[in-house]
């Protein structure tokens, strides 16, 4: 085991399934003491679930983990803590009624003699750590509800310091962090890799990553593709190592015509996050929407639905304006808007599918004296189930929740595509969605574009959104910082402006 | 030009509402007081100031209690029923077994606590709701306690006499009990490690079980505070009365979380200050209810001025909790 | 066998309950197959099925209206204050009865629009509300009355209380009327779909188009008309009104809706079931009189039923999920 001795943490071989979807396969890393490894893959390639097996969080289902040479088993989170790995969750884990100390010090306080709460020593270490990691914007008496989101984060990273970790775990830290406070971030990483300590940051941004990490794993489909040395790698490499495919497997395509601007969002504000959004939709176009996290993609169509206020700005569908603009009235004028989250906002989970699929259009089939039309609420679901090839033994009877994750996005589908819509918000319609059904998601909103529905598509995954649209938009900092047509298409181009508008 | 203007209204009708959350309560308890001044002579005088003291004291160890379940973001309402309870298992102790006052305290405490923990089991850890859960529990505590004084009247021993009537510089020893229970509640939510978890657990109970915080044990521990207390309280409750009746401590449920939500508890969680909200909740409540008496007004109005009291209380939390982000 | 086990998965624990509690009442207790007693159980079923009926809308939400027993109360002082022909308002006139229906139907509607308010415009839980409002209204009933019973009511409209068909009483089946009604808004049509998509998801409902705040200021509406039906039928059947009636009611109508299956967190229950649930809290009731239980032991039973109902569907569910 000579070879091995400068590697703090190993892992061999380890794999994970949930239900029947196996989400790692084999995995086998390595990290170094004193160094930082990027860990970089598309989102779902699963570097969270390894993350948090890793944080005790999850336990893996075989392999073996060595922490300094010794079999490590981290059963629960205190068992990882105790062992010296911190983990910072892409969600920030704040108490916002608590002050920045207290959350510092929440579970393991400094106690008195007489086992009260040592506030002036919590108050000392906690300012002192600040001061180590260069972190001056606010004080440690602050009430953590009271800090912007950027200042959030740099106290949840001083938070999984405090305890002389050995590894630490950037699980995606920089997305809601402006650029002076990413450059803070990266000091602190640099910093504490001087002080021999390892780090696992975890990013989609492959600029950072090349720049500050030693090495660097990709992780894709649950699978290690790679683990290099960063000047053995080039990003073009690592690029097609997490991409993997030929682009025109996967994407279907579809005769359509593209018509007249039909779709205008004009002058949307909301106030504290955009100004003047303009956009506007051709009918039967697949417009993308592209950004890296926290670039306000999700927020513009949860605005764009009425679901979060708009403060300013006006929605216009061929010249009529949709007005007020909230969930019922969009709906009634043809909009409709899948969310990134379907478990908490799609769906009812604990509920039948055709419960799920009539949800949206239960004003139509209900007739006299509002009495639901069960025929025709039968004849709705049963025309989805087969359109949309969704698998279930009986639409009647069987719940949400017991449907694989593709099967439960397609009804999420089946909700809409019911009405017809003619405004389309679709935001990260693939997220955990197996490759069979995303290509038959994929054609279900081709089929919409061809019958002249205006579609706009948000995705972190570049590829989707090339394959898919017929225009990409690029949003940074909650301003739409670029415009690419089907022609101009590089990653390189869309990336540019997705950081670009930073600025 | 239009728009401008409606959105200087919106924030102008914002601070107004603002306003009344911080301080309509106050402007109320004010022009409630110099009305009850201005009708009784009576109303103004340290005699009366003591007695509305004493009042605030036996409920008020009940506030410290439920302070600490509603900053889970629970509720407790079988208090009243537990404090009924409570003060005959403490009785009984005393009358029938001749132990000392202190131990029936301890022993009324007790079998708080045997209420609370079960509150704690069903709601920490089996996850029920709050309200449904303190509601069977009332029930049962109730029914227990009937079950103890078979539905008699229950009179205490003289020896609480001494007790109820002892004072300390001519304020009763009853009030000093009360400023103890509130320091201590105060010094537990404020200076324990258990005391910040529990508003880390009220604030986001998904997020303190990831890191680690025993989320079930935190807010087991705050039902079994309010049960303990609120068995103190209904003891302490007796030995002023010197007397139980089936009727004991009713509807008390309603004082007490009024009382905690005056005092700036949240029904949402994570938020509340005993020291001084505690004795700030029950004196303004009792205070009224005091004036309402002196003032001559009807026995039976006191109910409806209890569920104004509360509604304004809650409707005024409620506003100021949606604008908050969390 | 494979079909036994079928048909006893496909029926919902409520019906085995009361099948065997039936079962074991006939063989163990003297005198429950009587009559009288089956009367008795009809004619006490009555007020808590139809206020059962209208808190479950309420609970399918994850609320509670605590509401409903002041509201009984009230309109029980009310309805009897106008129509009783000794001291009534009205006393005599042939409009009294339609008049007194009215005002009582009124007062439910009032307080449910004042606790749809509270809860949908400032967002306070439920809970609350209808406890400040149940207060509010028990103290209006006893201001009102001044503690005393009011009784003379007109003999055309105390037929309802006391007149039956066979061991069926007439209340029972205006209550059967607002059972079913409140089952087919529930089950059938576009109301409660809404009602239910906005207690198992606000959020996902939102979305969907549903107007969720409507939906559960409606919920309050249907509540406190359901509660004052429940007050016309105590009115009819006491013969007389005051303001202690349906105070002790509270324990039993949550009980109803629980033991019914009805999941407190939302989403979740029957009215078929909170009837049922209705009759077999009224049959503990009947039973445990019957065998000359003291009224503590019944107030432990049902808050003990509560708890172990409501324990048992959370395992339950926990169970599917895992």
């Amino acid at each position: 085991m000579a070879e091995n001795q400068n590697y703090i943490l190993q892992l061999k071989q380890v794999t994970k399934s949930f239900a029947s979807v196996q989400v790692l396969k084999d995995i086998t890393i390595n990290l170094r003491q004193g160094e930082i490894l990027g860990l970089v893959g598309e989102n779902g390639a699963g570097k969270s679930t390894l993350m948090n097996i890793l944080g005790g969080i999850y336990q893996r289902d075989s392999g073996e983990i060595y922490l300094n040479g010794a079999k490590f088993e981290p059963v629960n989170p205190k068992v990882s803590q105790n062992a010296g790995i911190a983990f910072v969750h892409q969600e920030l884990n704040l108490f916002t009624n608590l002050t920045v100390f207290e959350n510092l010090f929440i579970t393991d306080m400094v106690k008195s003699k007489v086992h009260t709460i040592d506030k002036k020593a919590m108050k000392k270490i906690a300012a002192e750590k600040l001061k180590e990691l260069g972190i001056e914007d606010f004080g440690v008496d602050e009430i953590v509800g009271n800090l912007p989101m950027g200042q959030r984060q740099l106290i949840e990273i001083t938070k999984a310091i405090m305890k002389d970790a050995q590894i630490i775990i950037l699980d995606e830290p920089t997305t809601s962090l402006s650029n002076k406070e990413k450059v803070k971030l990266f000091d602190i990483m640099h910093l504490l890799q001087k002080q021999n300590k390892s780090i696992i940051f975890i990013s989609h941004i492959l600029e950072d990553v090349f720049e500050h990490c030693d090495e660097i794993s990709v992780l894709r489909d649950g699978e290690i593709i790679s683990q290099n040395r960063t000047s053995d790698i080039s990003t073009n490499e690592v690029i097609k190592q997490m991409v993997g495919r030929e682009l025109n497997k996967i994407y279907p395509t579809v005769e359509k015509e593209i018509g007249e601007v039909a779709f205008e969002v004009k002058n949307i504000c909301q106030e504290g996050r955009f100004e003047n959004i303009n956009l506007q939709i051709r009918e039967g176009e697949i417009v993308g929407l592209f950004g890296l996290m926290g670039a306000g993609r999700t927020e513009l169509l949860r605005c764009l639905f009425g679901i979060d206020p708009v403060t300013d700005g006006s929605l216009i569908y061929k010249g009529q304006e949709i007005k007020p603009v909230t969930p019922e009235n969009c709906i009634k004028n043809g909009m409709a808007f899948i969310t990134e989250n379907r478990r908490e906002e799609g769906l009812l989970m604990t509920k039948t599918v055709k419960e799920n699929i009539v949800l949206a259009n239960l004003k139509e089939i209900a007739a006299s004296l509002s009495f639901i039309n069960r025929k025709e609420e039968q004849r709705e679901t049963d025309e989805m189930v087969k359109e949309l090839n969704i698998k279930t033994f009986d639409p009647a009877r069987q719940a949400v929740i017991n449907l694989s994750g593709g099967n439960q996005q397609k009804v999420v589908f089946g909700k809409w595509v019911l009405r017809k819509p003619q405004i389309f918000l679709l935001d990260e319609p693939t997220r955990g969605v197996d490759v069979g059904a995303k290509y038959e998601i994929y054609s279900i909103i081709n089929d919409l574009a061809k019958n002249k529905s205006t579609v706009l598509l948000v995705s972190s995954e570049m590829e989707e959104l090339m394959g898919m649209c017929d225009r990409i938009l690029v949003m940074s900092h909650n301003v739409l910082t670029g415009e690419l047509h089907k022609e101009e298409y590089t990653q390189e181009r869309i990336m540019e402006a997705a950081i670009g508008g930073v600025n | 030009m239009e728009n401008s203007q409606s959105r200087k209204g919106k924030v102008l009708r914002g601070k107004l509402l603002n306003l009344f959350c911080s301080y309509g309560l106050w402007i109320i308890f004010i022009i409630l007081l110099a009305y009850f001044a201005i009708q009784s002579p009576k109303f103004l005088t340290i005699s009366n100031a003591v007695n509305v003291l004493r009042l605030s004291s036996t409920l008020g160890v009940a506030v410290v209690g439920m302070f600490f379940v509603l900053i889970t973001g629970g509720i407790d309402i079988s208090v009243s029923a537990n404090m009924y309870f409570s003060a005959v298992v403490g009785t009984t102790l005393l009358n029938n077994l001749g132990v000392p006052l202190p131990l029936c305290f301890v022993g009324a405490c007790a079998s708080g606590l045997l209420i609370g923990s079960i509150n704690g089991f069903f709601v920490a850890k089996l996850k029920m709701v709050p309200f449904i859960t303190t509601l069977a529990t009332y029930s049962v505590a109730r029914g227990l306690g009937l079950m103890f004084t078979n539905q008699q009247m229950l009179f205490l021993d003289s020896v609480v006499m001494k007790f109820s009537g002892a004072k300390l510089f001519g304020i009763p020893l009853i009030v000093y009990i009360f400023l103890i229970v509130v320091l201590l509640g105060h010094f537990i939510l404020t200076r324990t490690q258990y005391g910040r978890q529990l508003f880390a657990c009220g604030n986001n109970l998904v997020g303190a079980n990831k890191l680690g915080i025993n989320g079930t044990k935190t807010v087991f521990m705050a039902y079994l505070f309010c049960g303990g207390l609120a068995g103190i309280a209904g003891m302490m409750n007796a030995c002023i009365l010197s007397v139980i009746n089936p009727n004991f401590a009713i509807n008390d449920e309603f004082v007490v979380i009024s009382s905690a939500v005056i005092g700036g508890a949240s029904l949402f969680g994570g938020k509340g200050k005993i020291l001084p909200g505690a004795i700030i909740g029950i004196v303004m409540v009792q205070v009224i209810t005091n004036g309402l008496t002196i003032t001559g007004a009807s026995a039976y109005a006191f109910t409806i001025f209890r569920g104004i009291i509360i509604f304004i209380a809650v409707m005024m939390d409620s506003i100021k909790f949606s604008g908050e982000i969390r | 066998m494979e079909r036994v086990k079928k048909i006893y998965e496909s029926v919902d624990a409520i019906v085995w309950f009361i099948l065997v509690f039936v079962i074991v009442a006939l063989i163990f207790v003297p005198n429950f197959a009587t009559e009288s007693n089956i009367t008795n159980i009809f004619s006490q079923a009555c007020v808590l099925l139809t206020v059962a009926c209208g808190v479950h809308f309420s609970v399918l939400n994850g609320g509670v209206d605590f509401s409903s027993t002041s509201i009984i109360a009230l309109t029980c002082v009310v309805g009897a204050s106008i129509m009783s022909t000794t001291s009534g308002l009205l006393a005599g006139k042939w409009y009294a009865i339609p008049v007194a229906l009215l005002a009582m139907l009124l007062i439910g509607l009032v307080f449910g629009i004042i606790n749809g308010f509270a809860v949908t415009r400032f967002k306070m839980p439920s809970f609350i509300v209808t406890m400040a409002t149940q207060m509010i209204g028990s103290g209006l009933a006893v201001v009102y009355t001044g503690g005393s019973t009011i009784s003379g009511l007109p003999e055309s409209f105390t037929i309802l209380g006391n007149g039956k068909i066979f061991v069926i009483p007439f209340a029972l089946i205006l209550a059967l009327l607002v059972a079913v009604v409140t089952h087919l808004v529930c089950s059938k049509t576009l109301y409660g779909r809404q009602l239910y998509a906005t207690g198992t998801n606000p959020k996902a409902s939102v979305i969907s188009g549903v107007p969720v705040k409507k939906t559960i200021f409606k919920i309050f509406i249907f509540s406190g008309v359901c509660s004052a039906v429940a007050g016309i039928i105590m009115m009819a059947q006491m013969e007389s009104g005051a303001s202690s009636y349906g105070s002790t009611l509270f324990i039993d109508i949550m009980g109803s809706i629980i033991v019914g299956g009805t999941s407190p967190a939302g989403g979740v229950g029957k009215i078929p079931n909170t009837v049922m649930g209705a009759f077999l809290i009224i049959l503990i009731n009947v039973t445990l009189n019957l065998l000359n239980t003291p009224y503590f032991i019944i107030t432990i039973i049902k808050g003990a039923i509560i708890l172990v109902a409501g324990g048992v569907a959370i395992l339950k569910k926990r169970n599917e999920k895992a």
